[in-house]
């Protein structure tokens, strides 16, 4: 019978199946012709060097050990009266709480069994349930869920590189246990729900320790283990009011701390998804509290690496905000503005993007307030000498709402881009960014050819004066070296002598 | 110019894997440019010669092969291209390579492969690195710019023939490669495009490639190639192979792969081809060097807060 489930798990794939020549998926396989040293190695086999980390995978994690006796199938709901039923539900429940090692898929397959039609049976009997739960309904309830699902994940069970998500995703690791946690989930997420649950006596039970540990769990690796989570998160907070402010508190500490000291959470996008429709019901004005969430939580979650793992979540938040009160724009683009990334060009491309959405429905106001450094930024993502960030900044200008900004506050923002403009018509490599440059520079000139004749003429001034400023600064060291050849060494001081100063000499001065 | 002396220096700083300064690599960079501008699009080279394929910034790894191939510039080296992207050390490893060229310009041949392209590089890794390592794109500009410059093919003894991809649909013999304009940037399509991209298959005639570039070839279009050229063989790089070498095309074809454990994950071997004397050949495999862990960029939070 437990084969029947195994058969459901999903089967990981080997590490080194995919991804051969990663250009192109290719793989050739060497047949090893004429080679004294025939090794078996495949395609499909798992690769030496990953060993340790395939091992690692299948690790789960610790579940709190309990003695596992013989259980004992109990009898069916129908079959006592129903007086008896809420009883029979504790009974149910306890027996629940045995917990399986399913690192051995042989090992008590029977009682692993009897637990999973356990749990079927609690499962229906709560999604027909009509009377209020008893106190000792939830109190098992909760003690069960709270056996079953909190445990420790092992620490750094995902090697630090991986969590950088520099494009190449590791494929997501699967709880072996899953076909008992997947019902304990759906019974939560049921129990949550009903309408047989009072709220006030469950808060006593899903209390903050309850939600802390619930919240430990979105650090798991199974995204299957996380999408319930996401769920249930949701319903809890829509189901216990009182508890509302703490879940928002705690899930800000976890932003916190996986900003500014880890670095590594898998449950980052699912958190933020609940946040999205969290932030939605939001009533107006907003709360000082959720300002201070946008800026000190929200925005610093640009910051990490992985952000692109998790940006359309936090995008989606961030526009919730906006459109609740559009007086937050310019604060948010002057705060991704501050975290700007200068050294990951895929990241700069995803800023691109969002603030281009965030340009999508601002307010002229609110506009003018950041157009400035804004722009200036993005005349930086114009001459970018990365193709697609150079790109990316250019489609800004096929947004009609943002040209439309852009001709009402053409006085400011045409002599910060046109400079970058022009120099890439003089510089880019790119031939298609050289073709956005010519669009842009045409809808400049369309619009207002004065003031732009004006910019282009400013920036050849500029470009002259800064190559004669150059060409002055290069005379002056040529002086000053020629006259330090002249003199003899004297003392300890160093003395620069020859006509190019040593690459040496300058990362010493640097 | 800086002398040998300082390029000595400049060598050993980079088999320590400490990258140059800007201004060193810039003229290095130029140093290198005057010295592949001499070369051909088919660049003759003498055996005895070891034949490397791609390495992919996997710094310890090159270490690896020189010592097992030899160390540079007691063993005459052909490496035919991809030495940028993928690994962490995409600088190191390709400031070491055009160091090693300017200084033994005889003993080592370095040609292009599909990384050693501006566009490539910056999707593929490098020019992020250079970025991070310098705090702006001037040194991906210098070697981008250099890359331009490298042959595209050579020529062991007039027999071997190596390159980065494969054949081209547009290109019959040595002296058509001949007649082409290198130096600019690998293009999207046409016979410099396909030099780099192409792939041998198990097919006859020309295939479209399912990379998006080049071609694929049957083993009757590299039987033709090789008759008509007098060559015995074609040595190519630019796919994976489990081995480090692949014979195909009933040997007219082999694939050499000098990247162990490629992307530190694909668990496959490296390879390198000895070509002696008498034109003998001999491949010889390597695993991955003991050291590959990414070099820490991320910040720890300090010992004293835990």
């Amino acid at each position: 019978m437990w084969k029947g489930f195994l058969s459901k798990l999903p089967r990981k794939t080997s590490a080194s199946g995919r991804g051969a020549d990663l250009d192109s998926g290719q793989c050739s396989n060497g047949a090893g012709n004429g080679n004294p040293i025939q090794r078996t190695s495949s395609c499909g086999s798992i690769p030496s060097g990953r060993s340790t980390s395939t091992i690692k995978r299948m690790s789960s994690a610790i579940f709190p050990s309990s003695v596992v006796a013989g259980i004992e199938p109990l009898v069916s709901f129908k079959d006592v009266p129903n007086s008896e039923k809420q009883n029979l539900f504790v009974s149910k429940l306890n027996l629940c709480c045995a917990v399986f090692d399913f690192s051995d898929p042989n090992k008590s397959s029977a009682e692993k069994d009897i637990k999973r039609q356990t749990l079927l049976d609690l499962i229906d009997y709560v999604d027909s349930s009509s009377s209020r739960f008893s106190e000792a309904v939830i109190a098992a309830s909760s003690r069960m869920f709270a056996v079953n699902l909190f445990r420790v994940f092992p620490p750094n069970y995902r090697s630090s590189s991986s969590g950088g998500g520099e494009g190449e995703e590791e494929e997501p690791m699967f709880e072996p246990a899953w076909c008992h946690l997947q019902l304990v989930y759906e019974l939560l997420l049921k129990f949550i729900g009903s309408s047989s649950l009072d709220a006030k006596v469950g808060k006593k039970y899903f209390d903050h320790s309850f939600i802390v540990k619930l919240l430990n769990l979105l650090d798991s690796e199974d995204p299957r283990e996380r999408d319930c989570l996401k769920t249930i998160l949701h319903r809890i907070y829509g189901k216990f009011m009182v508890h509302r402010p703490f879940i928002r508190k705690a899930v800000s500490n976890i932003f916190y701390h996986f900003v500014f000291e880890t670095d590594r959470h898998n449950g980052i996008a699912e958190l933020l998804e609940v946040f999205g429709s969290v932030i939605s019901g939001f009533a107006l004005p907003l709360k000082e509290e959720h300002k201070i969430f946008l800026w000190r939580v929200l925005v610093p979650l640009h910051k990490p690496k992985s952000v692109g793992v998790y940006l359309q979540q936090l995008t989606y938040c961030v526009t919730q905000f906006i459109e609740k009160d559009p007086k937050l724009a310019s604060s948010v683009i002057i705060g991704l503005l501050r975290y700007w990334p200068i050294t990951n060009s895929q990241k700069e491309v995803m800023f691109l993007s969002e603030i281009e959405e965030i340009l999508e429905t601002i307010s002229t106001a609110e506009f003018q307030k950041c157009m400035v450094p804004l722009f200036r930024r993005i005349a930086q993502c114009i001459k970018s000498s990365h193709f697609q960030v150079a790109e990316r900044a250019l489609f800004i200008w096929n947004n009609d709402n943002v040209i439309s900004l852009i001709a009402q506050n053409r006085q400011m923002i045409m002599p910060i881009i046109v400079p970058a403009l022009e120099h890439n018509s003089q510089n880019h490599w790119n031939q298609a960014v050289l073709n956005l440059t010519d669009n842009v520079k045409k809808m400049f000139s369309e619009m207002d050819d004065v003031l732009f004749s004006a910019c282009l003429v400013k920036y050849k001034e500029d470009e002259e004066r800064q190559a004669s400023l150059e060409s002055k600064r290069r005379l002056t060291w040529e002086k000053l070296e020629s006259a330090a050849s002249f003199q003899p060494v004297t003392g300890h001081t160093a003395v620069l002598v020859g006509r190019q100063p040593s690459a040496n000499l300058i990362a010493t001065l640097i | 110019m800086p002398s040998h002396a300082d390029l000595d220096r400049q060598i050993s700083q980079l088999r320590e894997c400490k990258f140059l300064g800007e201004a060193e690599v810039r003229a290095l960079c130029e140093q290198a440019k005057a010295i592949l501008m001499e070369e051909w699009n088919v660049q003759p080279v003498r055996c005895p010669v070891t034949v490397c394929g791609d390495i992919h910034g996997q710094f310890y790894d090159l270490i690896e092969l020189f010592r097992i191939g030899g160390d540079s510039p007691d063993t005459n080296y052909l490496f035919m291209g991809d030495y940028v992207d993928r690994g962490y050390y995409s600088v190191e490893t390709v400031t070491l390579l055009v160091a090693l060229k300017v200084r033994y310009r005889d003993r080592i041949t370095i040609l292009r492969g599909n990384h050693e392209s501006r566009q490539i590089t910056q999707v593929y890794g490098f020019y992020d690195e250079c970025l991070r390592k310098y705090g702006n794109a001037n040194v991906w500009k210098y070697f981008t710019d250099l890359f331009d410059y490298l042959p595209l093919t050579a020529l062991v003894e007039n027999q071997v023939f190596c390159l980065h991809g494969g054949l081209s649909p547009s290109l019959d013999t040595l002296d058509n490669i001949r007649a082409l304009d290198r130096i600019q940037e690998v293009p999207h399509e046409g016979p410099m495009c396909d030099l780099l991209w192409s792939d041998p298959d198990d097919r006859c005639g020309w295939g479209i490639s399912p990379r998006g570039a080049g071609y694929t070839f049957g083993q009757d279009i590299a039987q033709q190639f090789n008759h008509t050229n007098g060559l015995t063989l074609i040595s190519r790089a630019h796919q994976l192979v489990m081995e480090g070498f692949n014979w195909c095309q009933d040997k007219n074809v082999v694939t050499v792969f000098s990247a162990p454990n490629y992307c530190y994950r694909c668990g496959n071997m490296a390879a390198i081809l000895e070509i002696g004397e008498n034109m003998d050949q001999n491949f010889l495999q390597f695993d991955p060097a003991p050291r590959q862990i990414e070099p820490d960029t991320t910040r720890k939070t300090p010992d004293y807060f835990l």
